[in-house]
């Protein structure tokens, strides 16, 4: 018999966590003529671009043993910097905030010793009031060349598999091709160990903070794009979303734990869900219900150990 | 006795009136709803037959969120009014759960599916205005649940709320303080469109006078975080003169404040929700509540299937009723229904007791 839960320590990938999505796909593809097409297909990818980016970036602090709840304030913030800016300076503003943000979570998870889902709670709520002062009412015009970025096509492929790909790319080689990854993993499972053995914890945690943060940037300036105007909540749902990616994924919300396969395989499976449950017209009022659900099945079919327990 | 029957059967007309009127009145020009809730503000009519179709039709909704019993009760009633109507063949209700990036899925997700007509009610009009203008493109009419300004091009726009919404609390509280005092100013959800231009009506309101906004908090529309936050506001002290609601459940919540701390109530603004009447009524508060009339999501399907029907409407909508007033207050509350019901309603007397009976 097929063992769902059985996967591996380090990457935290069990078949439950790809068979989840690819059987939702095989559901919704054979289920609904409207799923299959191409424009469809392509809405799913911009739909879940956002999300994608920035749980590749919650997923890098995940693995090293931490958590970030300001994640979608950071999103919403960049949002409103970049219609309120100049639009030459829009950018270069939202990254230098993104860096400030996770510089200042990463300092105060590490120096002065504040657990992180506390740390990121006071930034979240700071970044969010910040947003709301900079740009109350949702609207304002976006710069021209970010639209195009976000939402042209290279033949026929939407720019948001592109984004999608480049963030995978990336995410996989500091994770998986290189001595950083190899480090965060280290400090994820054992902090002091990881340090015995030469590795700089405080630095590198900062470090995995300052990308998530950087992630989160990026994630903000691709939605507040697709959507052609800013708004100061934008980024709201992403922090818990992230997180349920992760959970999705067989991320060990503990540390040491986890793998871009498996944050892409999450990151799908919320996305599949929201949009076949539009297409097959489920009530609103029971869509959340459905997917917590998914969310206790899928977490129920993991191992106790795997999911930070 | 004599009284409550009295009340009930002036309920009953009104609800009977609602669902009844507006297709009897259909011949020389729609009625989405009864003269008095709605109104016409625009002298422009769509073409006739630019966007008449052969049934069945599929029309989707791309509604904020779900969240409160006003919302409820008007999906309930969307919902009621597209089924008694044969010709609509699907009905694609989505909710965006207050997110900006769902809603613009919700509407691609629609649009995807083909639909024969629209009806969106936006978070902000600067967020949807791709997904409709793709929708117009492809010779889809829009009906916007809301107010677009010179943001949101959509083909008829029905709405009730906004500005006339917190100017008519801003303007009780004016009279009733004389002009001058403390208020409070309890706020919806904050970033949403609505919740802003509600706020913007009554600070006009109080324009020029010598009243002041002592504290502003955000409760969320809700009971239970407007309760929070009026305990806290009571037990710090502050004076206060009159409160000023964004409507919802927020009021009732606070005047259960003054209750349970002994403090002499004020002047205070609500909603059409049966719980705050019932509260009001109990409580003798002096009060004033706009109405928002769940009946507006069915006079969007009334407004989409017109349309589909070939059939000319103005531009935009309005709905703006003479507000709920301490002489007015019998005729609108219900003491058979529970605190959920909001008036004034498009369903049947049965279908009412049913869903919100004690």
């Amino acid at each position: 018999m097929l063992d769902l839960a059985r996967g591996s320590r380090r990457t935290g990938l069990s078949p439950i966590v790809l068979v989840l999505p690819v059987a939702l796909f095989v559901l919704l593809y054979l289920s609904s003529g409207t799923f299959r097409s191409l424009e469809n297909l392509a809405n799913v990818n911009s739909q879940v671009a956002a999300l994608m980016i920035a749980s590749l970036g919650q997923g890098i602090v995940a693995i090293s043993g931490g958590i970030d709840l300001s994640v979608g304030s950071v999103m919403s913030l960049t949002s409103a910097i970049l219609v309120t800016a100049d639009p030459a300076w829009g950018v270069p503003i939202a990254l230098a905030m993104g860096a400030a943000v996770g510089l200042v979570n990463g300092f105060g998870v590490t120096l002065f010793k504040v657990h992180p889902l506390v740390m990121t709670l006071a930034t979240m709520t700071f970044v969010q009031g910040v947003a709301l002062l900079l740009h109350p009412v949702p609207g304002g015009e976006v710069p021209g060349y970010l639209r195009a970025l976000a939402v042209s096509q290279v033949a026929g492929v939407p720019a948001a598999f592109f984004w999608c790909g480049a963030a995978i790319l990336l995410a996989w080689h500091l994770l998986g091709r290189s001595r950083f990854g190899l480090r965060t993993y280290a400090v994820g499972a054992n902090p002091v160990s990881a340090g015995r053995n030469g590795i700089a914890v405080t630095r590198l945690k900062v470090a995995c903070f300052v990308l998530c943060s950087l992630s989160a940037v990026v994630a903000g300036i691709f939605l507040t794009a697709r959507v052609g105007a800013g708004d100061a909540t934008m980024g709201a749902p992403y922090s818990l979303d992230t997180v349920t990616a992760m959970a999705l994924g067989g991320i060990q919300l503990a540390g040491g734990s986890g793998s871009v396969l498996g944050i892409v395989a999450g990151v799908l499976t919320l996305g599949l869900i929201s949009n076949g449950m539009n297409l097959m017209g489920v009530s609103p009022f029971l869509r959340a219900a459905v997917t917590g659900a998914l969310l206790l099945v899928a977490i129920g079919l993991q191992r106790r150990e795997a999911i930070g327990a | 006795m004599t009284n409550l029957l009295r009340k009930g059967a002036a309920n009953l007309y009104l609800s009977l009136a609602v669902s009844l009127a507006a297709p009897a009145m259909a011949e020389d020009e729609i009625q989405l709803l009864p003269p008095g809730l709605i109104e016409a503000t625009s002298p422009n009519m769509t073409p006739a037959d630019k966007f008449k179709k052969n049934p069945p039709w599929k029309i989707g909704v791309s509604f904020v969120g779900v969240g409160n019993t006003w919302i409820v009760q008007m999906i309930e009633e969307m919902k009621r009014e597209a089924s008694s109507n044969p010709n609509i063949g699907e009905f694609l209700f989505t909710e965006a759960n207050w997110q900006p990036a769902k809603q613009v899925a919700d509407l691609e997700d629609l649009l995807v599916q083909k639909v024969d007509a629209l009806i969106v009610a936006p978070l902000a009009p600067a967020l949807v205005k791709d997904q409709v203008a793709k929708a117009l493109a492809a010779g889809i009419p829009v009906v916007n649940f809301g107010t677009g300004g010179d943001i949101l091009a959509t083909t008829v726009e029905v709405m009730g709320g906004g500005e006339r919404f917190g100017e008519v609390g801003g303007k009780f509280l004016r009279e009733k303080l004389g002009g001058k005092g403390t208020i409070w100013a309890f706020r919806g959800i904050a970033g949403v469109e609505e919740e802003k231009q509600r706020y913007d009506g009554f600070r006009k309101a109080i324009e020029g006078s010598d009243i002041q906004i002592g504290t502003e908090v955000y409760g969320d529309w809700n009971y239970a975080k407007g309760k929070q936050l009026c305990e806290n506001l009571v037990l710090s002290g502050q004076p206060v003169d009159g409160i000023w609601f964004s409507g919802a459940d927020m009021t009732r919540a606070c005047i259960d404040v003054f209750a349970e701390a002994g403090k002499p109530l004020v002047p205070m603004t609500g909603e059409s929700n049966n719980g705050f009447l019932r509260a009001w009524k109990d409580a003798g508060v002096d009060g004033a509540a706009p109405i928002f009339t769940p009946g507006l999501g069915p006079a969007t399907v009334r407004a989409a299937v017109a349309l589909l029907e070939g059939k000319s409407l103005h531009t935009h909508y309005y709905s703006s009723p003479a507000p709920i007033t301490n002489q007015n207050l019998d005729e609108y509350y219900r003491p058979d229904l529970n605190d959920a019901f909001w008036v004034t309603s498009t369903l049947p007397d049965d279908k009412i007791k049913e869903m919100f009976a004690k």
